[in-house]
């Protein structure tokens, strides 16, 4: 087991004007289920497949523990990857390919079988070991995947994108599993995800990227409450935080006639535009006469012990739909109009030009 | 079964489809009519397909038959029924010795050198390089080319005085002279081989390439991340799985090679002597040289029965190690 770090780590593919994965800067610590997610093409799968010595790394160091891999082959890493069409070879039943990474290392056969038995038993795959992977589900291969990587007791495992093929529900599930599963055997994990709740639910840490580009790294819990900038405060949550063009104004800020109260500090910090975030639950409905936003409801979505209610807000600066959340039996009709406004502690203000959080 | 019982099972089954005002057995006649119709228009669909084969397929393939067990001869052209007389002299002769042992050489060195130079050149011609897609273009002249040119062209490499295999060779300090390479016995069968092997190999590397490029990156990727190094990588990952298209071809080009005639006989026409002779040559010489349509017909009956029983043992094996999927 062992810790990862990128050290100013940079992608370049040949021909290209701007890197892939530009200059990153992460520590995973020894043990951390550590997630990487983003939009396609913002370089998650270029930083993981870098570690994995499947990318070359055109600038910086990548080590792992002490060692400094960045132009050690992939074979000498001792890292397994968990592929997001699992990458199974399909002339193989599930054991042999479970066993091939040990194989290879010139592990005995007999202890080779243990470790196969021990994985399968884990990941209840013990009755399809003689089956070829073409012979199963794609739980199942998922599941002969995740063994393939365990059986090795590598120093890190590498999962890219590995639930995306499975059906939602499913999908839940394994995602409990898999968390448990790192917890138990407490190997150091780098995780790429494009789906947000994914990373929310499975991450020790979240490390948000865009364009190539690390934007915050923090707990789950620390991204939802305190995004670094407007990206990643549109990025983390689900529905996405609502996102407001405000000017200054007298003890908070001004969007098209109706003020938005914000903290002092954060007041003192505003120098011209921002752009105002405020999550669904965020909302406060008001009475008319307390001077909230007008939102007219267009879609009500009832979730039982709640409600996210969608509406237009004809205003200058405010986008297309404001989404509200709503507690069951304070639920406002399609149609209607209702006024919301937030308080001071639960808006954060993003700078308007370089998005960057103003908010304390 | 017993009719009544059939009928029975009828009336049930039209019973919901009565026509108004009919009775059941009225419905079951109605039943049987169209049943009858029916079965008329499938036999008379059948008919030409089996017309055409019988033609084509089964009459030649019975007569060939046939005439292994006839004698003729240039003076006497029609066929006497000969019995088993031409399998016994061809079984106890020594030409038959020397074709099977030529036809056997001949194959299994132009299937094996066309499954090497066919698989190195697929993997060459699929790692990216300047003048990639020009050379993919070249590789398969060989095998777009007739094979009576390309014989031509190859008795013109051999040439003993003009050709450039001797002057190369020559200037190489590695003959002596001006060796025929087709005119010898000891060197005329290695020449066809190789000429047949350039003739045919572009065959396997277009099968080959389009193999190995339809092996997932990701595959490989895993071998590595599992710890293979690259001539690992290709044995356990890329090569099994190309597995099936290599059965498939080396099976094609079993049989192709076997039957394999205008390249041989434009060469050498099965000599000198014998030195050359394969079943396809060697058929052609008694049929319409010797005019012994006997003897040729057993030749081919002989041939067609050890290519079967190859096909037959090479598909069990493949069946044994997981099919041709």
């Amino acid at each position: 087991m062992a810790s990862v770090s990128y050290r100013g780590a940079e992608r370049l593919y040949p021909g290209g004007d701007r890197p892939a994965v530009a200059d990153l800067n992460l520590e995973v610590e020894d043990g951390e289920f550590m997630v990487l997610v983003g939009p396609s093409g913002c370089g998650k799968s270029t930083s993981l497949r870098m570690l994995a010595g499947l990318e070359e790394v055109t600038g910086g160091r990548i080590l792992i523990g002490d060692h400094d891999v960045t132009d050690v082959p992939p074979k000498e890493r001792d890292i397994a990857m968990v592929f997001q069409n699992y990458a199974l070879y399909p002339h193989m039943n599930v054991a042999d390919n479970m066993a091939f990474a040990l194989k290879l290392a010139g592990v005995g056969k007999e202890e080779r079988m243990a470790r196969v038995r021990e994985a399968a038993k884990l990941l209840d795959l013990e009755p399809y070991l003689e089956r070829k992977p073409k012979a199963l589900s794609g739980g199942q291969r998922q599941r002969v995947a995740m063994g393939r990587a365990i059986v090795r007791h590598p120093q890190v495992f590498c999962m890219d994108e590995p639930l995306s093929n499975l059906d939602a529900k499913l999908r839940v599930s394994t995602r409990t599993q898999i968390a448990a599963l790192q917890q138990r055997l407490g190997i150091t994990t780098l995780y790429v995800t494009h789906d947000q709740v994914e990373a929310m639910t499975m991450g020790d840490r979240v490390a948000v990227m865009k364009d190539g580009v690390l934007q915050q790294v923090d707990s789950p819990l620390r991204l939802y409450e305190r995004p670094t900038n407007v990206f990643v405060a549109g990025f983390i949550g689900s529905p996405a935080m609502n996102l407001l063009s405000a000017k200054p104004g007298d003890g908070g800020v001004v969007i098209d006639n109706h003020l938005l109260p914000v903290d002092r500090a954060t007041a003192s910090k505003i120098d011209g535009d921002v752009t105002v975030g405020i999550r669904p639950e965020a909302w406060r409905m008001v009475s008319e006469s307390e001077g909230g936003l007008p939102v007219r409801v267009t879609v009500v979505e009832e979730l039982g012990a709640d409600a996210y209610v969608y509406g237009q807000c004809d205003l200058d600066g405010v986008p297309g739909q404001v989404v509200i959340r709503a507690a069951a039996g304070r639920v406002p009709h399609k149609g209607e109009t209702v006024h919301v406004t937030s308080d001071p502690d639960r808006v954060h203000v993003f700078d308007g030009g370089s998005g960057r959080r103003l908010s304390t | 079964m017993p009719p009544t019982v059939r009928n029975a099972d009828v009336s049930i089954s039209v019973a919901e489809r009565l026509a108004p005002g009919e009775a059941p057995d009225q419905a079951v006649a109605r039943e049987k009519r169209r049943h009858h119709r029916q079965t008329a228009l499938r036999v008379l669909c059948i008919v030409p397909p089996i017309a055409l084969l019988g033609a084509l397929v089964v009459y030649p393939l019975a007569n060939a038959v046939y005439l292994s067990f006839t004698k003729s001869s240039f003076i006497n052209p029609d066929p006497d029924w000969a019995g088993l007389a031409n399998y016994q002299a061809i079984l106890t002769s020594d030409t038959f010795l020397t074709v099977l042992k030529n036809s056997l050489i001949w194959t299994v060195a132009v299937v094996a050198a066309q499954f090497v130079l066919g698989l190195a050149s697929a993997i060459l011609l699929s790692q990216k390089f300047k003048g990639r897609l020009v050379l993919r273009s070249m590789v398969i002249l060989p095998w777009i080319m007739p094979g009576v040119i390309a014989g031509v062209l190859w008795k013109l490499l051999y040439d003993p005085y003009l050709g450039p295999v001797n002057a190369v060779a020559g200037g190489l300090g590695l003959v002596d002279g001006n060796p025929a390479w087709l005119g010898q016995a000891s060197t005329a069968l290695a020449a066809v081989i190789i000429a047949a092997i350039w003739k045919g190999f572009p065959l396997s590397t277009i099968m080959y390439m389009a193999s190995y490029q339809g092996v997932p990156n990701e595959l490989r990727e895993a071998a590595r991340s599992d710890g293979a190094n690259a001539w690992q990588v290709f044995l356990h990952v890329t090569l099994p799985a190309m597995a099936p298209t290599i059965r498939t071809t080396v099976l094609l080009t079993t049989v192709w090679t076997f039957n394999y005639f205008d390249l041989v006989y434009v060469m050498t026409a099965g000599g000198p002597g014998t030195s050359t002779e394969i079943f396809p040559t060697y058929i052609y010489r008694e049929a319409f040289q010797n005019v012994r349509y006997g003897v040729a017909g057993a030749y081919g009956v002989i041939s067609v029965v050890l290519l079967s029983i190859f096909t037959v043992v090479y598909l069990r094996q493949l069946n044994k190690s997981g099919g041709l999927d």
